[in-house]
């Protein structure tokens, strides 16, 4: 029973290592196929999977809540990054003041259950927003991609640029931009976390992650539970002191199991081994000492559909209204209507539904078009990534952002798919181009084009102007980027809210006659 | 020394360099004699692009003519797009790697070769072929992607471009070897070698904002590269300068050597079967003194592979 703890920290160590390099992994240095699998067994990512592709999300979710149900919230501690991402600045605090003394606390569960079923209960209504806003796997990854990366990123490029002025290239730097205002939440939810976990060990476990309370409901009717054998105790409370989520009560000698997230640490701290799993149905007493069954009474139902109501009546807002009227407001201003959305991701509404915003795809996107934003895509979904043409563009032999998708939100395109995804099209802004305003050459557009929807064609002079052919766009954005007129770029791409194929340029094989003498 | 001695010597000294002077590869350029006649222009064609460039580099006076023992060589091919060397996007990768392979041979320290790319620079290395064939003949592949290795230079006789930043390794190295793929430009009609310089600065959108011929020659009085080499083995003519397919590459098997970039565009030019002249930025460098487009007065060497 003693091993139990570094069994624990061991597991959980190998997954939040893999998570974290993978977010973190610039060089390119590990297949995502080794990887994807650790992320696949996040729970509300496999939620969003489910309707795209049913069978291997369901076996994952199976396999999850029966372990749960068997030994209780293992995944909390060993499978969730937020989770181990929480012991590790515990176990950093401890190091600085090693005597924490955690004690009981009275259990929360109206208020935790009450959250856990409104972002359910959203979610399964159509807006995944309180599950994205709250899902530990999605936060842990909008932390780690949009502010440890760049910290990361930084330390890379100095490190570089030192070993390159003694002409070791075995590094490179790493290009990394990142819009600030995407990173509005993260900051704010890294502040939350950080005080929460220095506060009161687990308690964001414990009182409003979503994916705590269904463990929660389930490790309340669990098979294996941890209990104090009375005999055994010695009252020291040592247990108590250790226990993160604060449900062990020396007083009454009592384990919330329901609130325990398996960390272990009150086996490891009990001289007396009184601390023990107990098969609850060979000892009937455990069931009912140990938990009140639920009882859904008032207070729990006002708050539940109290709540639930007041977000529904906020989702009913039309999203689309917002942009509409920026894009009425000012004629001058030409900018695509609704945010582009990744290739892969179908279309706004699917992207809308699916996405989590836990920013893996921002962070492992090579050319870092994909950002976070704030509230591009409504209140609703916010943080949700977009193609942000100003930063980059997005490479034409690259599916990078579908091929790590942990949501289904960007489903996977083969290279020939990805050539002939229509995420936008383009639109030239004739008055604003530089060789109509200046009647000087400049082709900056057309030369990025990956398909030529942008070409040039004689204008005044020896010049060449750009004209666009919107069949073979594929919404790129390379032209957009290109441009070197600003702040109004004088050709954008605009979103399709529903992505096309695009058409195959056509062309025929050219000849030349090597034979021909030099022409001069 | 004896007499016998010195004959024996000679006579093994003579058959050793006349091994050396029949033996394939890059060592008979070594048996170029001095004295032999000068060119402003070496013209190929007919042969491999690295096969080629032996036959051409020769004809104008061999590399270490240009490249030292123990000096620093940087070579700047284009490797702007992430495309494979059949469409003719990037400098050709074989080209690129024996010119790596001559400096090497003349004695050179250390030979450089980077390029501030237009798609993902690492996919460009590597998918040009370039990275590989320039780490075969033992040179360096040096990342151009971010502003840190670009320092603020001068250009004092520029009219729209007074001032730019140029890649570190261009303002250390003791040689710059700048060797550009002939092709079609949307924007600037043709990219050869002053075009090609557009991948040495950083702020490139600049350029574009602001006369882009008017800025390439410009910069052109910047500095005249060292070595002029224009890859025309496969050249795209028309959706450039990225390309569409491999439909839009011809089969042009050339190669243009010359220490003037006007010049050698001039001929490049020509070769594409475009006039010189209409090539905006090729008169304005002309004018401004970089070099001569007229052709008929300069002194050519065509060769055949």
């Amino acid at each position: 029973m003693k091993h139990l703890k570094k069994i624990r920290v061991t597991l959980a160590l190998c997954v939040f290592l893999l998570i974290l390099l993978h977010f973190l992994d610039t060089y390119d240095l590990v297949a995502h196929k080794y990887v994807n699998w650790v992320f696949s067994l996040q729970i509300v990512p496999a939620l969003m999977r489910l309707s795209s592709n049913l069978i291997v999300p369901l076996l994952i979710l199976i396999i999850v809540l029966f372990i749960t149900l068997l030994f209780g919230r293992i995944y909390c501690s060993v499978i969730c990054p937020l989770g181990i991402f929480q012991d590790v600045i515990i176990r950093i605090k401890r190091w600085i003041k090693p005597k924490i003394k955690y004690k009981y606390r009275r259990s929360q569960m109206y208020v935790h259950y009450g959250i856990m079923v409104m972002s359910i209960g959203l979610w399964l209504a159509g807006s995944a927003f309180l599950l994205t806003l709250l899902d530990p796997y999605s936060n842990f990854g909008r932390i780690t991609g949009s502010l440890i990366k760049p910290v990361i990123v930084q330390l890379n490029n100095f490190i570089t640029h030192q070993l390159h002025n003694w002409d070791i290239y075995v590094l490179h730097t790493v290009d990394y931009k990142i819009v600030i205002k995407g990173l509005v939440y993260s900051l704010l939810f890294l502040g939350t976390i950080t005080w929460l976990s220095l506060w009161r060990g687990r308690l964001f476990c414990n009182l409003i992650c979503p994916v705590g309370g269904i463990l929660s409901i389930i490790s309340r009717y669990g098979i294996l539970k941890l209990r104090i054998t009375a005999s055994a105790c010695s009252s020291c409370g040592k247990c108590m002191q250790a226990c993160k989520a604060e449900c062990i009560s020396t007083k009454d000698k009592k384990i919330d199991f329901s609130r325990c997230i398996s960390c272990y640490n009150c086996i490891e701290n009990c001289d007396n081994g009184a601390i023990q799993f107990v098969n609850v149905f060979s000892d009937k007493k455990v069931s009912a000492t140990n938990n009140k069954p639920l009882s859904f009474n008032r207070r729990y139902l006002i708050t539940g559909t109290l709540g639930m109501g007041l977000t529904l009546t906020g989702l009913a807002q039309p999203q689309q209204h917002k942009h509409r009227h920026r894009h009425a407001h000012n004629n001058k201003v030409h900018q695509s209507p609704h945010p582009v959305t990744p290739p892969g991701s179908g279309s706004l509404m699917h992207f809308n539904e699916k996405c989590t915003a836990c920013q893996l795809c921002v962070s492992r996107c090579p050319t870092n078009v994909l950002q976070p934003t704030l509230f591009d895509y409504g209140f609703f979904n916010m943080s949700q990534p977009r193609m942000n043409y100003m930063v980059n563009y997005c490479s034409f032999d690259c599916t990078v952002c579908a091929d790590v998708c942990p949501t289904g939100a960007i489903q996977s395109l083969t290279m020939d798919e990805k050539h002939t995804c229509q995420i936008g099209k383009v639109h030239f802004i004739k008055r604003e181009c530089v060789v109509h305003t200046d009647l000087t050459a400049c082709g900056s557009c057309s030369e990025h084009c990956p398909t030529q929807a942008v070409y040039m064609v004689p204008y005044k002079g020896d010049l060449t102007i750009p004209e666009v052919n919107p069949d073979i766009c594929v919404g790129c954005g390379a032209c957009e980027y290109a441009c070197p007129v600003l702040p109004q770029k004088a050709i954008i791409v605009k979103a399709n809210t529903i992505h096309q194929i695009a058409e195959k340029p056509a062309t025929d094989k050219l000849e030349f006659d090597a034979e021909t003498d030099f022409p001069f | 020394m004896k007499r016998r001695v010195f004959i024996q010597k000679s006579i093994g000294a003579g058959l050793f360099a006349s091994a050396v002077s029949t033996a394939p590869g890059i060592n008979n350029l070594f048996a170029h004699a001095p004295g032999t006649e000068m060119f402003d222009l070496v013209a190929i064609k007919g042969g491999e692009p690295a096969a080629m460039f032996d036959k051409a580099i020769q004809a104008f006076g061999g590399i270490q003519k240009f490249v030292k023992k123990g000096q620093t060589v940087v070579v700047k091919p284009n490797i702007g797009w992430n495309k494979t060397p059949e469409y003719a996007a990037n400098t050709n990768p074989q080209l690129t790697g024996q010119i790596v392979k001559h400096c090497y041979a003349a004695g050179a320290k250390i030979v450089y070769v980077f390029d501030n790319t237009c798609n993902n620079w690492q996919k460009c290395y590597t998918n040009s072929g370039i990275e590989k064939s320039v780490k075969d003949a033992g040179g360096k592949m040096v990342p151009g992607n971010t502003e840190s290795y670009y320092h603020g230079v001068q250009v004092n006789k520029g009219k729209k471009l007074q001032s730019s930043k140029v890649h570190e390794l261009i303002l250390e190295s003791d040689v710059f070897i700048n060797v550009p793929v002939l092709k079609n430009h949307g924007g600037a009609a043709l990219t050869m070698t002053m075009k090609n310089l557009m991948g040495i600065v950083w702020d490139r959108s600049y350029w574009h904002r602001n006369d882009l011929h008017q800025c390439i020659a410009d910069f052109s009085t910047y500095r005249q590269p060292d070595l002029n080499i224009l890859d025309a083995y496969r050249v795209m003519m028309r959706n450039g300068p990225q390309g569409v397919s491999t439909n839009d590459v011809v089969n042009m098997k050339s190669l243009f050597i010359s220490t003037n970039m006007v010049s050698i565009d001039a001929a490049g030019a020509k070769m594409f079967g475009m006039e010189p002249e209409k090539v905006g930025y090729i008169p304005i460098a002309n004018q401004m003194g970089v070099g001569e487009m007229d052709l008929s007065k300069l002194n050519i060497k065509k060769m055949s592979a």
